[in-house]
């Protein structure tokens, strides 16, 4: 079943994101999904860049739907502007891809080619004056396409509002809500109260919502996340149950589990974020009794 | 007052500008980089000071009061023939200061300071920017905050996800401008105005580089 059918029907989704690969074969990331073939809904392949180099994301879309899997592509409005975006998107569609996910991005602080320029020409909920316009079979500047693109675009969403406010993420939302957005995807979710509160107070849009999850297979992990993310973005007590756990693995597993048990009855969906562990998604969809 | 803000370029890259050249001319400014202390009296005698022990010879110096004025021409013309038996003048002040006296003198001028922003001093010893003069301004929706300019990425239709806590992702001693926004029309009673969509920014507000002529009556 497509992604937007089963959001339709209102099931709880599972999609997970991988990258596209830069110094892999394309088919053994395949070969690490087909574990698991069948029991997502949708795999996101983000933009990856690595000193310089940038995977081919529209490509390994196009091979993961050959191999039976719903591919998301996922992008970002900091490395483009509206004239690559725009590229980029009629690309996808010729492509077949259906679904796109969308990021403002951070802006690149860490990591490879720090002196870029970095575009934001529109933020990710604005986009859509990117899609509204090849939507109507139009490039940004007016002129004509030789077809239509329309997609089911997931946009990012801050939801974790901690001392934020609130207020003014509801009002970035109600706006994509305008646009069209098909589902939202929330940032990490580790503190599945504090997540409710936030979806009681989002309910109003109508718009399904998937709980972005990040598997971590360490404590060290938790503390980069902390550090180099957002501060105090994973609690204390699971650093720590990671941290002294003999088995590390099944701590992992079972911390992942019960943040989803958690969410099964809240939001519509969960977006499993592997951090390079693909391999081992079977292991936690089994313990987290998704589908 | 506007304010231009700079800091010292790192000394090696003073010292591969200044290959070659061994006698110097210095040149500060009592505006900007005094009360930036960049570029004023004190950090004029200091470089003096660091080049000499370096080995080269110091012509002379001079804090202009005002660099990037056109009267810059006529002060520094008491030192002229320090300025004629220099190889270069190495040129403390703001990139409006060296290119003023770029245009006024025929020497070869070395930038010491790197331009960051125009500013305004908000507190004591503290800089913020405040307008980067893109054109097309839009400060009338969001309460008289510039969002260009004090966004990091610039964003014009509300914050990213990276708001944290009233700060920005990059740097939690920069303010979310966002919520800055948001406080600023929430206190006047205009949170409606935040409603406007900003069309995707127009870059082409003047192109580069800058010209206006009054036009004629």
């Amino acid at each position: 079943m497509k992604l937007k059918e089963a959001l339709k029907k209102k099931q709880f989704v599972v999609t997970s994101e991988i990258q596209a690969p830069i110094d892999q074969e394309p088919e053994d990331l395949v070969r690490s999904l087909s574990k698991v073939r069948g029991r997502v809904d949708g795999v996101s392949l983000s933009e990856v860049e690595f000193e310089g180099v940038v995977g081919d994301t529209i490509n390994t879309c196009q091979l993961l739907d050959k191999n039976q899997f719903e591919p998301i592509y996922q992008t970002t409005t900091r490395d483009k502007n509206r004239i690559q975006l725009q590229k980029d998107l009629i690309e996808a569609h010729d492509a077949g891809i259906d679904n796109l996910l969308v990021f403002t991005e951070d802006y690149r602080i860490t990591g490879d080619s720090l002196q870029e320029m970095m575009f934001f020409h529109v933020d990710a909920g604005k986009l859509q004056s990117v899609l509204q316009h090849i939507r109507e079979g139009q490039t940004v500047e007016g002129d004509t396409l030789k077809s239509k693109a329309e997609f089911l675009v997931g946009s990012g969403v801050e939801s974790s509002w901690g001392k934020n406010i609130p207020d003014l993420e509801m009002k970035e939302m109600e706006e994509m809500t305008k646009l069209g957005a098909g589902y939202f995807l929330s940032t990490p979710v580790f503190d599945v109260d504090q997540f409710a509160k936030f979806l009681r107070r989002v309910d109003t849009f109508d718009v399904p919502v998937i709980a972005e999850v990040m598997i971590l297979r360490t404590a060290g992990m938790g503390r980069f996340l902390n550090r180099h993310l957002k501060s105090g973005l994973v609690p204390e007590w699971i650093i720590q149950k990671l941290a002294q756990a003999p088995d590390k693995l099944k701590a992992s597993t079972e911390i992942f589990a019960d943040i989803v048990t958690g969410l099964k009855d809240l939001c519509q969906g969960v977006h499993i974020i592997t951090i390079g562990g693909e391999e081992k998604l079977k292991n936690y969809l089994d313990a987290a009794k998704l589908k | 007052m506007i304010r231009s803000i700079t800091q010292k370029k790192p000394e090696t890259e003073i010292e591969r500008l200044l290959k070659g050249l061994n006698r110097i001319f210095i040149i500060g400014c009592g505006t900007c980089v005094t009360l930036t202390r960049t570029g004023g009296d004190p950090e004029v005698r200091a470089m003096k000071k660091e080049l000499s022990t370096k080995g080269k010879m110091v012509t002379g110096q001079t804090v202009v009061p005002v660099a990037c004025d056109n009267l810059t021409r006529e002060f520094l013309s008491d030192f002229g023939e320090q300025i004629n038996q220099a190889d270069a003048l190495l040129i403390m002040t703001c990139a409006f200061g060296v290119q003023s006296i770029a245009r006024q003198l025929n020497k070869m001028v070395i930038p010491a300071l790197d331009t960051l922003f125009i500013g305004k001093e908000s507190a004591v010893g503290l800089f913020d920017e405040i307008c980067t003069q893109c054109g097309t301004c839009i400060i009338g929706e969001t309460g008289g905050i510039c969002p260009v300019t004090n966004c990091h990425k610039g964003l014009v239709n509300g914050p990213c996800g990276g708001t944290n806590h009233g700060k920005c992702e990059i740097d939690v001693n920069k303010d979310c401008v966002w919520t800055l926004i948001y406080n600023r029309l929430k206190e006047l009673d205009r949170i409606d105005s935040m409603r406007k969509y900003q069309k995707p920014r127009n870059h082409l507000g003047e192109p580069k580089p800058g010209k206006f002529k009054l036009p004629t009556t």
